[in-house]
């Protein structure tokens, strides 16, 4: 446990110290780094870029993946396994490779540039299979008998979805959404190769890392980021686990 | 058949595949409207198919069903005037009870007020009066069920489905609501189809019972009439308790039959025609045999054994004698009233019946 939290715990302990040197001893405390930090515009566009990123690929995500999970654990598919596996595929493939693929791929045969949506596109792959573990598990979760209820009592198969598919997923939604927006937020692999003029947080602050007096500064954001990357995949965690007897906000 | 002429539901040669296997074999028969009919058979004999089929959630392989004289061939679940009650009972787990029950009167263009009184009137139906805002998951066993009955009938179905809907209650609330749920029928005259494997429950609720084995319709009857008159050994044995001697017809009389056994040779009512030598079956329910220790008067059936357990359920009691030449004991059921003398085990003894008690069965 020590040596899995001791070096991320170093990071925050270092970002409120009052040196440019990340040593020991500490000389005093300061949120002087904090404070710089909303004032350095570079930063504060690449932390623009990446909630943009990850807030539309996350979205796109888990609008794809809402109607695949429906179909995977409704309909008895053929082939349902390979195209779980296939979904899968982006977490056992090392990111490097699946970088320098997708750059080929986007530069050479798509002939398109190097923006925002080429980052946000390889997020929306490799976040699916997230996004599908935590919806399946959800919809899994349910009698399908209530589906049929809806059915029963006069409600075509939109409607169904509707009233009584959506909302009682909609736990395992947000969760999703929370899921994807951190594996993006995180990325640094992907938008390292894929960034063109613009970048995100992570290919910033690895571009920062340069300069020995922004050191300080960097832990401090990456302090932020750790506490808010905690902070979403905790709600997250707790969304997926209320269960069925949810009274969820998304029933009509 | 003339009772069938105010049918509510007409079965006409269903037959549902699943891969190779037929579910539903080749089913024929009508509902009358108004009547409280079961399916009753052993799980996988076909009758929740039937039943999901009459819902929309299946369609047919082959064959017609009617509902109201409407062929329902390609009409989808929703648009059908049947409603159902699950056996898990399906509660919309993110509603309240209110909004469950008012489910189905979303796209009826009922004004809101009589949404709101139909709600109320179906949850005083089923004796649930206050217990609107309740949520789902803070309902007993025997809420969700009367919640789904409720459900179910505030959309005024021409026919109600019950897959099992008392499975899953104790023994002493299940007594309660088959009470509860017959009242209920003969209130709202909905015709009701009841799917269920207890044959207890199908003699107590029913108007008429089809049973049902490996996806065919064995009998159609009354309780009463399913039970003295069985057309089969598979219905014969399913329904409550029967005692079975085969043997070979030796002679046809007027209005009866002997046929030897290897127990002995026994009368037996019949009036079809029958040739000597058939193989067949006497059937005879445990309540109508006598015990006696000495040898009965002619006239009746009678044959000698001995008794090898008995026991005390209560209200009766019942002995197992074994006959010679008999593979199965003979099981007799005694109603205890005090005054009858005790008889022991190991003790040999006359069991005797009036021939027309007995039954005679072809197949």
């Amino acid at each position: 446990m020590l040596f899995l939290y001791g070096p991320i715990l170093l990071a925050p302990l270092f970002s409120v110290n009052d040196s440019i040197f990340a040593t020991f001893p500490l000389k005093g405390f300061t949120l002087r780094h904090y404070a710089e930090m909303a004032n350095n515009t570079g930063l504060l566009k690449a932390l623009r870029n990446s909630l943009i990123v990850a807030a539309s690929s996350s979205l796109i995500a888990t609008a794809v993946s809402v109607p695949a999970a429906i179909a995977l654990t409704r309909y008895k598919l053929r082939g349902s396994g390979l195209i779980m596996t296939a979904m899968s595929a982006p977490l056992v493939i090392p990111s490097i490779i699946f970088g320098v693929a997708l750059l080929i791929i986007i530069l050479r045969f798509l002939d398109l540039e190097l923006t925002l949506w080429t980052i946000g596109a390889s997020h929306v792959f490799i976040s699916i299979p997230f996004a599908m573990t935590v919806l399946m598990s959800r919809l899994e979760g349910f009698d399908k008998s209530l589906e049929e209820a809806s059915r029963d009592l006069g409600e075509g198969a939109w409607m169904t979805f509707l009233r009584v598919t959506l909302p009682l997923a909609m736990s395992g939604i947000v969760s999703s959404l929370l899921l994807c927006f951190v594996t993006s937020f995180d990325e640094f692999v992907l938008a390292f190769f894929l960034s063109g003029t613009e970048t995100t947080l992570p290919v910033y602050l690895f571009g920062q890392l340069r300069f020995p007096n922004k050191l300080p500064g960097m832990l401090a954001l990456g302090t932020t980021i750790l506490m808010f990357s905690a902070l979403i995949v905790i709600l997250a965690e707790i969304l997926r686990r209320r269960g069925v007897q949810s009274n969820s906000p998304g029933a009509v | 058949m003339a009772e069938h002429t105010d049918a509510v539901i007409e079965i006409k040669d269903v037959s549902k595949l699943f891969g190779p296997v037929a579910a539903v074999d080749g089913v024929s028969f009508g509902i009358i409207r108004g009547e409280f009919f079961s399916l009753l058979g052993p799980s996988g004999c076909g009758k929740t198919t039937l039943l999901r089929m009459l819902a929309g959630f299946e369609q047919p392989s082959r064959g017609e069903i009617l509902i109201d004289g409407q062929p329902m061939a390609g009409v989808p679940a929703n648009k059908r005037p049947t409603n159902m009650v699950f056996q898990s009972y399906a509660i919309f787990p993110h509603l309240n009870v209110e909004e469950n029950v008012g489910y189905g009167l979303r796209n009826r263009k009922l004004g809101k007020g009589e949404t709101r009184s139909r709600v109320a009137a179906a949850l005083d139906l089923v004796k649930l009066s206050g217990y609107g805002k309740r949520a789902a998951h803070q309902l007993s066993g025997g809420q969700r069920q009367r919640v789904a009955l409720a459900r179910a009938l505030v959309c005024r179905p021409k026919v109600l489905l019950l897959d099992e809907p008392l499975g899953a209650l104790d023994k002493k609330l299940r007594e309660e609501m088959q009470l509860e749920l017959r009242q209920l029928q003969r209130n709202v005259g909905i015709t009701f189809v009841f799917v269920t494997h207890d044959q207890e429950e199908a003699l107590t609720l029913s108007d008429r019972i089809a049973v049902m084995s490996s996806g065919k319709v064995l009998q159609i009857a009354r309780s009463d009439d399913l039970y003295e008159n069985p057309n089969c050994r598979e219905v014969a044995e399913f329904i409550g308790n029967m005692n079975l001697f085969e043997g070979k017809v030796a002679a046809v009389g007027q209005g009866n039959v002997t046929i030897a056994t290897p127990a002995g040779t026994f009368t037996v009512p019949h009036t079809a025609p029958i040739g000597a030598g058939s193989v067949v079956h006497l059937a005879v329910r445990p309540e109508k045999l006598a015990l006696s220790a000495d040898k009965p008067a002619t006239g009746l059936n009678a044959v000698k054994g001995r008794i090898i357990a008995q026991t005390y359920l209560g209200d009766r009691r019942q002995f197992l004698t074994q006959i010679d030449g008999m593979a199965k004991p003979l099981a007799i059921s005694r109603q205890i009233s005090g005054a009858e003398a005790q008889i022991s085990t190991n003790t040999d003894i006359w069991v005797a019946w009036p021939p027309q008690l007995g039954r005679l069965l072809t197949s």
